[in-house]
């Protein structure tokens, strides 16, 4: 064993090490970074499943011949947003003016869900999405927004 | 005795030139290392894959629920008719509710900015499967198909509820 041998051998090892933490330190990094990103996706599953659930309440009237479209979707957006929300989502609930329908969005972190609910696909409503147009006639230009805290940022 | 006298000498002690024990051993050690790291950084890439598959398949799903409901609440609204036909049957015997430019209209939409189109509609007695094309939201992706189960309930027949069956992608 010679000094040169020692000295490669030592180089070698150290290099190889070196590059070994690296790499071990950006598996670790992604790692971490994908065990957040599934926290966020198992709450968002969640959220999607609770507010699924709350479609199936008897009490919300989806697809009763006596509710309007719009009494309908006044209903569904304060059953979404009745319970408090899963932890790391924030929750918005809105309601494009005009379309009959409501849109969920959830996000949690990077990531976004948005879901389309549309009262007519339950059954349908009491009168036609002409007469809850009329009904709902407050003309106001902008979107519904209800946040995650239940203020309501608009009217339709 | 040439042959014993060789066999009784001393070990002859190794020239400093020649390679020992250490080299080797960094080599082995080092490529054990790099081995071991180049297998966690697969775990972290197969994980992360799985991660961005499943935000995918979320994702799809959530469209094609919502492209469903869309379309099966369009007709409750405006072509109760079709309900209880199935897809071939619309031109014919769906004339009734629906002219020949809302049929087209019905069968084909945007959402979200992804074009999607209504691939089969066969209704039973109780529920009907629905099936639905969505176009990719990548040009490099093939567009993906979702079957749908939609409950159908009263007189005239309405759509009442659609659960997902499954989504796959379709050949180009």
């Amino acid at each position: 064993m010679s000094l040169l041998e020692l000295l490669l051998a030592s180089g070698l090892f150290l290099g190889s090490t070196a590059a070994s933490l690296t790499v071990w330190g950006q598996a670790s990094v992604v790692l971490a970074e994908d065990r957040d990103r599934l926290v966020s996706l198992d709450a968002l599953d969640a959220e999607i499943q609770a507010g699924e659930a709350r479609l199936r309440d008897p009490a919300l009237g989806l697809g009763s011949a006596t509710a309007t479209c719009t009494q309908q979707l006044w209903r569904l957006a304060a059953a979404l947003q009745s319970q408090p929300a899963q932890a790391g989502v924030v929750r918005q609930v809105l309601v494009p003016q005009g379309q009959g329908t409501l849109a969920l969005k959830l996000r949690a972190g990077s990531q976004e869900r948005v879901r389309l609910y549309n009262p007519e696909a339950f059954g349908g409503c009491g009168s036609g999405l002409a007469a809850a147009a009329g009904e709902s006639g407050a003309g106001v230009g902008n979107d519904s927004t209800i946040g995650a805290g239940g203020a309501v940022d608009g009217a339709f | 005795m040439p042959f014993l006298s060789q066999r009784l000498r001393p070990p002859r002690p190794q020239p400093s030139g020649e390679p020992g024990f250490v080299l080797p051993l960094a080599i082995s050690a080092s490529l054990l290392l790099l081995l071991g790291s180049l297998s966690v950084q697969s775990a972290a890439l197969q994980s992360r894959l799985s991660l961005v598959t499943r935000e995918e398949l979320r994702q799809q799903e959530d469209r094609m629920i919502s492209v469903g409901r869309e379309l099966v609440g369009g007709l409750n609204r405006s072509h109760p008719c079709l309900v209880g036909l199935p897809l071939a049957s619309w031109p014919k015997e769906g004339s009734s509710c629906a002219t020949p430019q809302a049929l087209e209209a019905v069968q084909r939409g945007v959402w979200e900015g992804l074009a999607w189109r209504l691939v089969d509609w066969q209704p039973q007695p109780d529920a009907a499967e629905l099936v639905l094309e969505l176009d990719p939201a990548s040009s490099t992706r093939a567009p993906r198909r979702a079957a749908l189960a939609v409950l159908l309930r009263g007189e005239p027949l309405r759509a009442q509820s659609l659960r997902l069956l499954g989504l796959r992608g379709v050949a180009p």
